[in-house]
């Protein structure tokens, strides 16, 4: 069986994150989502992929090339204007014969969900109870059929999240053909869904139990906790004497852990990092290749994307770093109210009690740089020495 | 010059070339015409626009094609010598633009080995050249024929049978547009942005096989790898949003351009680029060279530059440096050109740079020829001009070189923050001119009864007299002439009669006494005199039989706003005369030959 | 999915000299024209297929709308030469809309929630707001849940004659079908078309809605506007902030803008591109200004709407002042807010600042009264004091 995975959004949401990739490569425990993505589907026994790219499509097909790395057959279809997912199914009808999957590659699920819902045997939605459905789409069922399917809405009439997994027969290619635009002006598959239930033609939930789903960056750092939960310890690089690892730990090849670090796992760091003397790194930590963390530092529930040196005297909690980042010695990010109240963003509740900031690409901090919770930082902004910053801080900007 | 353009995909090549082609016509439209390799090679061609070719054509099939829409420059405009042209055995196409000096010789020689030629064009010679060459493999073939060819071309070769493009370039523009399973090649960006924004540039004698999977580019027999680049602008950019015209609608962007130029240079007068490094110790003098317009600007740029540097600057225009013994070596060079491609100053920056010249280069257009040359290159915040006639360009250049010359003036400081407080103004007095501008359109109406036009100016202001008969002779097709006002008693006061008006750019600096004076001249000869004046300017009403008033501005500054004027002036002119503004006759938005 | 006719031909002009240049649909706050509030109103509810009735000064709005590409919408043009009422607007509109569209007006403050609503309706329905002070507005007549009676917006009513109290006030807003074109020709305007609509036995719903809804009348009311658009600026600073600049509350700063040390600037504030502020200015809630403005040391600004272009010089203090694009200030302007009676169309008691159109320039130490309207491209002299209403082009010496 086939599967077509959508990985062809932005994910504005996830701003400034998203400036320079698309949502689906945003590294969870060191690997894109999409990663997570396709091994559970391939555990699954599905090995051959059509990816639907577009938004900084170069980014997918550097990484994931033709599939061989994971003995897998990966092909591409780009859609470089939106012209919505059904339009995407409709372009490859060529390639399929036979039930495929379809699957929104910024979302992650199990293999056993996928096996699931590959056993079945007409058309079905993967659907999930979930108790806060705003900003999901949603679906109606009644006598173990889906009645109505709802786009976003900001009062979902249900609370049975569509999970954006679908199964489907080759029927569905008629529905996609008179399929209207939608106000959007796509052709969603949803809309050609809905007009096979209009039709009469039977179309089932499936009940999904492992469905991470992301929304907001700090819905990445959740899902960081519970995917690192389940990382292997394995040691590739070097590791010198006095250094104390509670595992599990993962540390890549060509990595070098100096003396006096403290290491308490799950802790995930990539290839060719430089980490220490004398540095802290604690729980929930995902580190990318390339970074360098020198002394004094400590690390918290962060993913610190690669490239980014964060030298000496800084304290990193529950952030998002993004690429190429240089931080001054000395600057730290608050991750706690005074107050413990919620942290918002933007005037929006993250229903986070600690949050640090959300740093893009090649941000520079001077030294003793102190970033307010709930920060976000654009990318390429410089932080001048001394300076607080807090709130919403747009791209290229410098802040003295 | 001409538009090009070759597609090679999965999906009918017809309506996509066709799609392209009307998007090249700014580069010329007197014939047009497609190949398309489906059965054989089907050829549509014909002395007609592409919006009406495309009503004669039937469908044809086949997912490779080349299309050509004409500006001739060999041989008139006729179906026989619009592109594409074959060999004698009718598989192979080709589409060209620029120009082969040597096509008479190679035309004789190919004659005597038997081939058969259609018609007067030098490209025709190219067919026939790959079809002597050609021994299994295109792309051989054509670097073969190319090795005969003296003079310019971009190119995109089509052999039936064959799932390929052959592309190569030499002095003319070439771009390929990389797309999902099809791919384009096209003289201009805007050809395929409606399919898509990732393009390709060729370099000089690249030459490039395009299948349906990719592009290979070769340079001297060796592959190369050339970087891909993206483009920001979208096709919709270039609508025209409300307006009659794309000239009216340039012409309104100008307050918006004049803030975005200035906003991406910066808050206070610093260097906007290293000019340092490119000043040759010991010269005291500036070189600027252009063409049309841009040399326009350079003319006022001179007059900037010499107030303000205290420097003395030469301006050329590039058509004719090129053919001076002197370039003066150790000058500092500034080159202006809207599209970065015009063909003149693109060689006349090579000739410099090989006399050691450092060149800086203004341009419009990221990624342009002329960028990828010259050593330094300043750009302008026009965005993309449709109109032929420049209008909004042309402005934007002139507020780079007051930028660029205030950044290096030796002016004492309190003079340049005034300067920097008129510049900052300049976007909301140029609205002024527009928001007031039922004057100019009656003016503008009164002209268009007219057949023969003076414009005239002094100082700083004879540059924008110039360049405002520049536009109206353009567009309106009237006759007009720039003069500095001081030269008309030198032979033109002979034209001067009731039926000639005389515009007359009037700015309240040194040149104004003169000024009046040559006003009171022109009137005693009883030619009718339209005055542009400064606001609550009253001794040049009492003479002149009309009067625009402008906003005051500031000496320097004033030909910003009076070119404005005299853009609506022409606007209007040619409006009322029905003339097709945006693509007038016999003229092409860059001119890619010399 | 519905289309949008959107009516934006009208002058406004009770708004002067702030529509002598352009339409009432182009008056800007925070960086934008209302029009273009209500557009991406539309673009949030998907309608993006839209259709503006432009006329006077209508270069404006192509100059600022364009194809609509850049607010995801489309937009086609319709010129409506002589403005002679809506429903000769909305019949110049005929060849372009489908069968199903909405009318709305350009040169009202209009929000997504507000459309959503409207969006959602069968034809013919018409929105309908219950507010205070219908002396701007028309009355309407509701008998379960239908128009009973829907009186012709903009009523003129004299002074004498306004009703208080809350009434329950067409805002403008309809959804149409094509039947209802046939009506236009014999009737002055959409709700006189309507009745006869009713007359015939059709049968047109009343919506009402609770959300943003804001007319501009008089210039004054520019700074109401200004207050509810910034009700919902998102903060995100941008450009340079040097340091000691003291940032509180939602304030947005754009690209390429520099805020010089000991800055106070206190949200809600939106400052646009390429600004130059400071040092040691303090700029209080809640303020809107252009892009390419400077205001030079020791200025306070405050409840007040700054238009591009614009520079003020040192020393000066500006509240509940409106300051339309590309005016040259010297410095030590005082416009100092307080109550005071304006004319236009009868006494209006208002407490406002000064309010300056386009390209004015005034020199230094000028002291502008409560309630001073200068018309464009006024020059004021040192040490001038201007009070009441001056036309444009006027010399104050």
């Amino acid at each position: 069986m086939k599967a077509i995975i959508l990985a062809a959004g932005e994910g504005s949401r996830m701003r400034p994150l998203t400036y320079t990739r698309p949502k689906v490569m945003l590294p969870i425990a060191n690997k894109p989502i999409l990663e997570h993505l396709l091994m559970a589907a391939a555990r699954a026994g599905i090995s051959e992929f059509i990816l639907v790219v577009g938004y900084h499509d170069e980014q997918v097909r550097d990484y994931f090339g033709n599939g061989e790395r994971w003995q897998l057959k990966i092909d591409y279809l780009t859609q470089r204007k939106r012209r919505g997912t059904a339009d995407a199914i409709r372009r490859v009808r060529a390639s399929i014969d036979g039930k495929f999957l379809v699957m929104n590659g910024d979302i992650i699920t199990s293999s056993e969900d996928i096996i699931n819902l590959t056993n079945r045997s007409d058309n079905a939605i993967g659907v999930k109870d979930v108790d806060d459905v705003s900003g999901l789409g949603v679906v109606e069922v009644r006598g173990g059929q889906i009645t109505q399917i709802y786009e976003k809405t900001v009062r979902p009439p249900s609370n049975i999240a569509n999970t954006g997994l679908y199964l489907l027969t080759p029927d569905i290619f008629d529905a996609i053909a008179r399929t209207p635009k939608s106000p959007r002006g796509e052709y969603e598959i949803t809309d050609s869904l809905r007009l096979m239930i209009e039709m009469g033609q039977r179309i089932a939930p499936q009940e999904i139990s492992y469905w991470l789903d992301f929304s907001y960056p700090w819905d990445l750092l959740s899902a960081n906790e519970t995917l690192m939960a389940g990382i292997e310890a394995r040691t590739l690089g070097k590791i010198e004497d006095n250094v104390f690892i509670k595992e599990p730990v993962a540390i890549g090849e060509d990595t070098i852990l100096r003396s006096g670090c403290y290491i308490t796992g799950p802790v995930v760091i990539g290839r060719g990092c430089d980490i220490g003397p004398n540095c802290y790194i604690r729980p929930y930590t995902a580190i990318g290749d390339d970074c360098h963390l020198g002394a004094a530092v400590e690390v918290k529930s962060s993913i610190i994307m690669r490239g980014t040196k964060i030298p000496h005297h800084n304290y990193i909690g529950d952030s998002i770093i993004g690429e190429n980042c240089n931080f001054g010695s000395g600057t730290k990010i608050a991750n706690l109210r005074l107050d413990k109240k919620n942290i918002s963003v933007a005037g929006m509740d993250t229903k986070k009690r600690k949050l640090g900031a959300i740093i893009g690409d090649g941000v520079e901090t001077g030294i003793n740089a102190s970033i307010n919770v709930g920060t976000i930082i654009g990318n390429n902004t410089a932080i001048g020495p001394g300076a607080v910053v807090s709130g919403i801080i747009a791209p290229g900007s410098r802040v003295f | 010059m001409c538009g090009i353009v070759g597609y090679i995909g999965n999906k009918p090549a017809q309506p996509v070339l066709f799609k392209c082609l009307a998007r090249l016509e700014y580069r010329g439209y007197d014939s047009c015409g497609i190949a398309v390799a489906g059965n054989g090679i089907d050829l549509q061609k014909d002395r007609l626009r592409v919006g009406e070719l495309v009503k004669k054509v039937p469908l044809l099939e086949g997912m490779t094609g080349v299309g050509h829409t004409r500006w001739a420059t060999c041989g008139e405009p006729s179906a026989a010598n619009a592109h594409p042209h074959l060999d004698c055995s009718g598989c192979i196409a080709v589409v060209h633009n620029g120009i082969i000096s040597n096509f008479q010789e190679l035309q004789q020689q190919l004659t005597d080995e038997g081939h058969h030629f259609l018609s007067q064009t030098d490209t025709e010679v190219l067919p026939h050249l790959i079809e002597k060459y050609y021994q299994g493999n295109l792309e051989e073939a054509v670097a073969a024929a190319l090795k005969d060819i003296e003079g310019s071309y971009a190119i995109v070769v089509l052999r039936e049978g064959e799932s390929k493009l052959v592309v190569a370039r030499k002095d003319s523009p070439l771009i390929v547009g990389i797309g999902d399973q099809e791919n384009f090649a096209a003289s201009d960006v805007p050809a395929i942005l409606d399919y898509t924004n990732r393009v390709v540039y060729l370099e000089e004698e690249d030459i490039g096989v395009i299948t349906n999977s990719g592009i290979e580019i070769r340079q001297n027999g060796s592959v190369i790898r050339r970087k891909e680049h993206k483009i920001p602008w979208s096709v919709d950019e270039a609508q025209k949003a409300g307006y009659e015209h794309f000239m009216l609608k340039e012409i309104h962007e100008q307050p918006r351009v004049i803030r975005d130029t200035l906003i991406g240079y910066g808050h206070e007068i610093a260097p906007i680029i290293d000019l340092e490094s490119m000043r040759d110790t010991g010269t005291e003098a500036m070189l600027f060279v252009a063409c049309g317009t841009s040399y326009h600007a350079g003319l006022v740029g001179k007059c900037i530059f010499e107030e303000l540097l205290g420097i003395p600057v030469r301006v050329e225009l590039a058509s004719e440096f090129n053919y001076y013994p002197q370039t003066l070596a150790k000058t500092m060079s500034i080159v202006i050109t809207q599209s970065g491609e015009t063909a003149d100053t693109i060689k006349a920056t090579r000739r410099l740079q090989e006399k050691g010249c450092h060149v800086l280069a203004i341009t419009n257009v990221v990624g342009s020829t002329i960028s990828r040359i010259a050593d330094l290159t300043l750009y302008t915040q026009a965005g993309p001009e449709i109109s032929v006639a420049s209008t909004k360009s042309f402005i934007a250049e002139l507020v780079a070189l007051y930028w660029l010359a205030m950044s290096y003036s030796i002016a004492d400081i309190k003079r340049l923050a005034d300067m920097l407080m008129t510049l900052r103004q300049l976007p909301n007095t140029v609205q002024q001119v527009l928001d007031n501008k039922s004057g100019i359109k009656q003016c503008g109406e009164y002209l268009a009864g007219y057949d023969n036009i003076f414009f005239i100016g002094r100082g700083i202001n004879y540059p924008v007299a110039l360049e405002g008969a520049l536009k109206l002779k353009e567009i309106s097709y009237i006759h007009a002439e720039g003069y500095a006002a001081g030269e008309l008693k030198h032979g033109p006061f002979a034209l001067l009669d009731k039926d000639t008006p005389v515009v007359a750019v009037v700015a309240k600096d040194n040149t104004y006494e003169a000024m009046l004076n040559n006003i009171r001249e022109i009137k005693t000869r009883g030619a009718p005199v339209i005055a542009l004046v400064e606001n609550g300017d009253e001794s040049v009403g009492e003479m002149a039989d009309f009067v625009i008033s402008v906003p005051k501005v500031g000496l320097i500054f004033s030909p910003i706003v009076n070119s404005v004027v005299l853009q609506l002036l022409a606007y209007y002119a040619a409006e009322k005369r029905g003339c097709p503004i945006d693509f007038p006759r016999n003229l092409a938005k860059s001119v890619t030959v010399e | 999915m519905k289309q949008a006719v959107i009516l934006a031909a009208g002058e406004g002009r009770r708004l002067r000299p702030f529509t002598v240049n352009k339409p009432k649909a182009m008056i800007s706050i925070a960086g934008a024209p209302i029009l273009q509030y209500v557009v991406e109103s539309l673009a949030q509810n998907g309608i993006r297929d839209i259709v503006l009735v432009v006329g006077y000064r209508k270069e404006q709005i192509f100059d600022c709308m364009g194809s609509g590409e850049q607010f995801g919408v489309d937009i086609k043009y319709v010129t409506q030469e002589r403005q002679l009422g809506t429903t000769h607007a909305l019949s110049k509109a005929k060849a372009a809309v489908n069968d199903e569209f909405l009318v709305l007006p350009g040169d009202k403050l209009i929000e997504a929630d507000t459309i959503a609503q409207i969006a959602a309706a069968r034809p013919e329905a018409i929105l309908v707001k219950k507010m205070e002070d219908p002396f701007r507005s028309a009355v309407v007549t509701i008998e379960n849940g239908m128009i009973k009676e829907a009186t012709r917006p903009e009523r003129r009513v004299s002074t004498q004659s306004r009703e208080p109290g809350i009434q329950i006030v067409n805002t403008g807003i309809y959804c149409l079908s094509r039947a209802i074109l046939d009506y236009l020709k014999d009737e002055p305007s959409i709700p006189a078309a309507l009745n006869s609509v009713i007359a015939d036995g059709g049968k047109i719903r009343a919506l009402e809605t609770a959300s943003t809804w804001l007319d501009v009348v008089y210039p004054w009311d520019i700074l109401s506007l200004n207050g509810a658009v910034l009700r919902r600026v998102q903060g995100q600073l941008g450009g340079i902030i040097e340091t000691g600049v003291t940032i509180k509350g939602l304030v947005s700063v754009d690209e390429n803008t520099i805020i010089k040390s000991n800055c106070y600037i206190a949200g809600p504030v939106v400052i646009g591109r390429g600004c130059e502020i400071g040092p040691n200015v303090c700029i209080l809630p809640a303020t809107s200004i252009g892009d390419n403005v400077v205001i030079a040391p020791f200025t306070e600004v405050e409840n007040s709407v700054i238009g591009s272009d614009v520079s003020v010089g040192p020393g000066s203090i500006i509240q509940d002042s409106v300051i339309d694009k590309g005016c040259a200030i010297t410095g030590h302007l005082s416009a100092i807010s307080g109550e005071t009676e304006i004319k236009i169309d009868g006494y209006h008691r208002v407490k406002v600042g000064a309010m300056l159109g386009e390209g004015c320039s005034l020199g230094s130490n000028v002291v502008a009264m409560p309630g001073v309207i200068a018309g464009n491209y006024t020059q004021v002299k040192a040490l001038k004091l201007i009070s009441g209403q001056t036309p444009d082009r006027s010399l104050v010496v």
